[in-house]
């Protein structure tokens, strides 16, 4: 009996103990209905001309350039990346993103730019490393991970006398934009099932063009695993006038299988990537700037 | 039971001392608001004390100068020179409060990404710690690599002391090959080590090298990658240095070749990148002398010759050494 009166007497205790616990456990420290690491656009009356810029470029394209990094933007704990100068960007954003990239986009191809546009694009100062220090060691170009959002980076090295680094830059961008296109649809097992066990890896660098080609990759880099052999096929179309690509893929078969699938890919959607090499050779090499 | 019993009260005394969220928030908001505040109330500007690290164990100072109207902030600093400093920052909320984050490339994002090598910024956001009217306590978010701890080293910034100068007008810019009267030839430095109370005499010839040009050298500390260059390409020169006897001695006791870039208003015996001479002495000269840059605090030129004041400061901004530039006669 003694030992049941004990049992109540905690019972009652712990009961009323932890009910009082309970009250204090309802006190958090978390609001929910503020997102800490939500992107706060800034009050106009805080624009500076870059700030304008964009603005009139989500107002035209849809797309929001992002040239100041938040803790949203940098959300991945292994990540580095580093914003770009504040001239830089202004310039960046006026040629390569505006004239380069957007315009003759919506122009030419409006329909897949409405439906196949990034809505954010981020540029970087330097590039996207994974490590924090001076090493370049897996860097790489831009980011694609998500199809909303394209990344480009090196706007620290923009020279708008520099037409070759120029062009080659929006070529890239077309490069990481293909990424984004393969997340969102992707190429498939046919694609993948042309060159299955015969990449390189680790070991492109080691390779040379003519081996590359005659591998079945439109360049080294191409070999070093599907879905770069996806983005590098895009890349060569957009990069190189329609005779140049046709004489390369008559030498191979396979180059001449992905080349197919990559232009039926992206005519379906809307864009004959020969007439996007056209437009790209032509607004840098072209018109005035 | 007894034991049950206590813990319980235990468990509950703590709850008794829990912080409501309402007050949470409020400081939140407070520190926010002091923190604008403080920016905007010191067109003077804040000075962040960086300790370069590596072989340049000294504090740097970088002014930041706010534009609270349009979130804008201006950086000069022995580090090196920008044509355009001028970069965005902005004040976020991070997980635990208060983050001043320079969103834009700046200094800060250029020395992060140089890491230990140059200096012991490890992350262009910081969480803001403490504000008071004459103090800002920042810590930068990250300590460095990838899954190490949170939280980086602790500044203190404080307003510009009044008796700094060299954040004016850029002066000497010896890229203007206008200005190498005042260089190119024998000059004396004077300094008094306000630490040890001695003086230091040298004689010293400055001559722009062979490594200058307008685009990246080499022997750039930034040129590593793009994420860090954000200062223009440095301007590096040979410094015969030789220490003398007095004041007015015409003799040199020793001769050693440093190489000085030009940082704002400053000369800097700078950490230099890739395998050279340069890179040898470099790093002797602070541990021999103490300091790693001479900021020009007064600038008085007269004919052929300039009479520059000099000082280098510690991490509480007072003159470690101070002294005068002159052209030997």
């Amino acid at each position: 009996m003694k030992m049941y009166i004990k049992l109540f007497l905690s019972m009652t205790m712990l009961a009323f103990l932890s009910q009082s616990c309970e009250k204090s456990e309802e006190i958090t420290t978390i609001d929910e209905s503020i997102d800490y690491f939500d992107i706060v656009d800034k009050p106009k009356d805080k624009w500076n001309e870059l700030d304008y810029l964009c603005d009139s470029i989500y107002k035209a394209y849809g797309t929001k350039v992002i040239y100041e990094f938040t803790p949203k933007i940098i959300r991945n704990g292994n990540a580095f990346y580093y914003p770009a100068t504040y001239d830089k960007s202004l310039a960046y954003t006026r040629l390569m993103v505006d004239k380069f990239w957007l315009k003759p986009l919506k122009d030419n191809f409006p329909e897949y730019h409405s439906k196949e546009t990034p809505r954010e694009y981020i540029i970087m100062g330097g590039y996207y490393h994974n490590t924090p220090v001076a090493t370049n060691q897996g860097s790489g170009a831009g980011f694609n991970g998500q199809f909303y959002r394209l990344g480009m980076g090196g706007i620290n090295n923009f020279d708008k006398q520099n037409k070759a680094n120029l062009h080659d830059h929006l070529v890239i961008l077309w490069h990481e934009h293909a990424h984004n296109q393969d997340v969102k649809y992707g190429r498939g097992p046919l694609f993948d099932n042309i060159s299955v066990g015969t990449y390189y890896k680790e070991q492109w660098s080691t390779k040379t063009l003519a081996q590359a080609n005659s591998d079945g990759f439109f360049r080294n880099y191409g070999g070093f695993a599907p879905e770069e052999d996806f983005a590098t096929t895009v890349e060569h179309i957009t990069r190189f006038p329609e005779n140049t690509v046709t004489t390369l893929i008559n030498t191979n078969d396979k180059l001449k299988t992905k080349y197919n699938f990559v232009m039926k890919f992206y005519q379906d959607k809307g864009l004959n990537l020969h007439r996007l090499q056209v437009l790209c050779d032509s607004v840098v090499y072209k018109t005035n700037y | 039971m007894l034991a049950v019993l206590l813990f319980a009260l235990v468990s509950c005394e703590k709850d008794e001392m829990q912080i409501k969220k309402e007050d949470i928030f409020a400081s939140v908001d407070k520190k926010e608001l002091d923190l604008k505040e403080a920016l905007g109330a010191t067109p003077e500007g804040w000075v962040m004390m960086v300790k370069g690290t590596a072989s340049r164990n000294a504090y740097f100072p970088i002014i930041m100068k706010f534009d609270t109207a349009k979130n804008l902030v201006s950086m000069v600093s022995p580090f090196g020179i920008q044509a355009n400093n001028k970069s965005t920052y902005l004040i976020n909320r991070g997980a635990s409060g208060v983050v001043l984050n320079f969103s834009g490339g700046s200094a800060i994002s250029a020395l992060m990404r140089r890491g230990a090598y140059l200096s012991d910024i490890t992350d262009y956001q910081f969480n803001v710690l403490d504000v008071k009217s004459d103090t800002l306590t920042i810590q930068g978010i990250r300590s460095g690599p990838s899954y190490a701890k949170e939280g980086g080293v602790i500044y203190k910034l404080f307003k510009k002391p009044v008796t700094w100068n060299w954040d004016g007008p850029l002066e000497l810019d010896f890229r203007q090959t206008t200005n190498h009267v005042y260089i190119n030839k024998w000059s004396r430095v004077n300094l008094k080590n306000h630490l040890s109370g001695d003086s230091l005499f040298v004689l010293l010839n400055i001559n722009p090298n062979s490594y200058n040009q307008a685009s990246w050298s080499v022997t750039d500390a930034f040129l590593s990658d793009a994420s860090s260059r954000v200062f223009d390409p440095h301007f590096l020169m040979n410094g015969t240095w030789m220490e003398a006897a007095t004041s007015s001695a015409t003799a040199g006791l020793n001769t050693t070749v440093y190489g000085f870039t030009q940082g704002y208003n400053s000369l800097t015996v700078f950490q230099t990148w890739g395998s050279n001479t340069l890179n040898v002495n470099n790093p002797l000269f602070n541990t021999k002398y103490g300091f790693s840059y001479l900021v020009y605090n007064k600038v008085t030129k007269s004919g052929n010759n300039a009479l520059i004041e000099l000082e280098a400061y510690d991490k509480q901004g007072k003159p470690i050494v101070s002294g005068v530039y002159t052209v030997y006669p």
